[in-house]
């Protein structure tokens, strides 16, 4: 298990592109939803008005 | 419509010559070939690229300096490196030094850096590999090399 | 099947049929992420060459491919947006920008990690690196002509010509390492009788890029969702649909 998230001495390298990958792709998802959410709420608003 | 086709036809000229006038610059490295025949201007700082030669490879005895012959299979030239080599230098394997060539001949490296193939594969597939292709006669090893 | 088309290019049928296929496809990208890399980290044995640290191919490869992918899709969308003006079109061109500079950028970033380790560099001006800045370069156009142009009919046509022409960049990218010598590794051979990559390193490699290929799939579908929403938000349909929720 330890000699998996050693990676021969290249944990840094290798963890660090799964990382920056992740939380790009995650990333992506979640500001889309946000602005999902913010422009419903635009929506409503005029909506009310 | 008109004017696009126009600005994409003309644009894709301006980029295909401009690649074909810097074809030399885009070069990342020369070859020992290049070097040998002179087309490499000297006093300059240069890459030359090419593949380890096979048992030439001498640990000055400060264990720093190392000397080791490149080769593009047609020319070899010397190479001298003072500092820690790359995890995956070793003989018969691509590298890409950046230096100047002294009198004598000698390419001075200031860094060396390793280049990798296309083929990858577990250790114990590269181990009968080369089982294999040691078993087959000379010239039948020779043909599989080309084709792996 | 022109009447087919002209359906599918409206706003609002787009609009209904992609919500229904969004969890479906988020669902399956998950998925197919989760085996990915379980079978690259986990069951993909070891480089004989570079040992562990080859792995990064599974995050690498992908989103380089990726960021050569999307492009092409925007420049085809660009093209339609010329040719018939479809407004769904235009909305593919600027939201490709946005997704495919991610993948770009992943492509540098990963590269970037795995060279050190593998070559000794962080970064060559080879042809292969540099032409794929010239890409990330590329998107930043056309995602800064899309925030600068304020009426967002022409800035569809501005970024669809620029998204037109830097296609000639892709092939550049592909055989930058045939035609020039390069730090990076020639391209892989793998439809070929004897791929350069052994199955059980390549099945996984071709999961990741499934994976991936999914989920650009989705994010460009929730981002087009989005833009037609904020361009419609002043019509009956979106208010009556926001009614009925």
């Amino acid at each position: 298990m330890q000699e998996f998230f050693y990676m021969d001495g290249k944990a840094l390298y290798v963890w660090g592109s799964y990382g920056v990958t992740l939380v790009a792709l995650l990333a992506g998802l979640a500001l889309a939803r946000l602005r999902k959410k913010r422009i419903l709420r635009e929506i409503k608003e005029s909506l009310e008005q | 419509m008109i004017f696009t086709v126009v600005l994409v036809a003309g644009l894709g000229c301006a980029v295909a010559l401009a690649l074909y006038g810097m074809r030399q610059n885009i070069m990342l490295f020369h070859t020992p070939s290049e070097v040998a025949a002179g087309e490499v201007p000297g006093n300059r700082l240069f890459r030359i690229g090419g593949l380890v030669v096979a048992g030439s490879v001498i640990k000055a005895d400060d264990g720093l300096t190392t000397d080791f012959g490149l080769t593009d299979l047609n020319q070899s030239i010397t190479v001298r490196y003072t500092g820690l080599l790359p995890d995956l230098f070793r003989e018969g394997q691509g590298i890409v030094a950046q230096g100047v060539l002294n009198e004598g001949g000698v390419f001075v490296a200031q860094e060396v850096l390793a280049k990798h193939d296309e083929n990858y594969m577990p250790p114990e597939v590269a181990a009968s590999l080369k089982e294999y292709r040691d078993s087959l006669p000379k010239s039948m090893a020779e043909y599989g090399r080309k084709a792996p | 099947m022109w009447k087919f088309l002209h359906r599918l290019s409206s706003l609002k049928y787009f609009y209904e049929w992609s919500g229904k296929w969004v969890p479906w496809l988020l669902g399956l990208t998950a998925v197919l992420m989760l085996v990915g890399l379980y079978w690259g980290l986990l069951v993909a044995p070891a480089d004989y060459q570079q040992g562990e640290s080859y792995r990064i191919i599974y995050v690498h490869v992908p989103s380089a491919w990726m960021s050569m992918f999307v492009y092409v899709v925007m420049a085809g969308a660009g093209f339609v947006a010329i040719v018939w003006r479809t407004k769904l079109s235009e909305i593919v061109v600027s939201e490709c920008a946005i997704i495919g500079a991610t993948f770009t950028a992943l492509a540098l970033v990963t590269g970037m990690l795995w060279g050190k380790p593998t070559w000794g560099t962080y970064w060559q001006w080879d042809a292969r690196m540099t032409s794929e800045l010239i890409l990330l370069f590329l998107y930043f156009g056309i995602i800064a002509v899309h925030s600068v142009i304020e009426e967002p009919r022409t800035a569809a046509r501005v970024a669809s010509i620029l998204a037109i022409i830097g296609v000639i960049n892709i092939p550049i990218i592909h055989y930058s390492v045939t035609w020039w010598s390069s730090l990076h590794q020639p391209n892989m051979q793998l439809i070929s009788k004897t791929p350069s990559v052994h199955p059980s390193m390549l099945y996984p490699l071709l999961v990741m890029a499934t994976a991936f290929q999914f989920y650009f799939v989705s994010l460009l579908l929730i981002r087009m969702r989005n833009a037609i929403l904020y361009r419609e938000r002043i019509t009956n349909w979106v208010k009556n649909s926001l009614a009925r929720d």
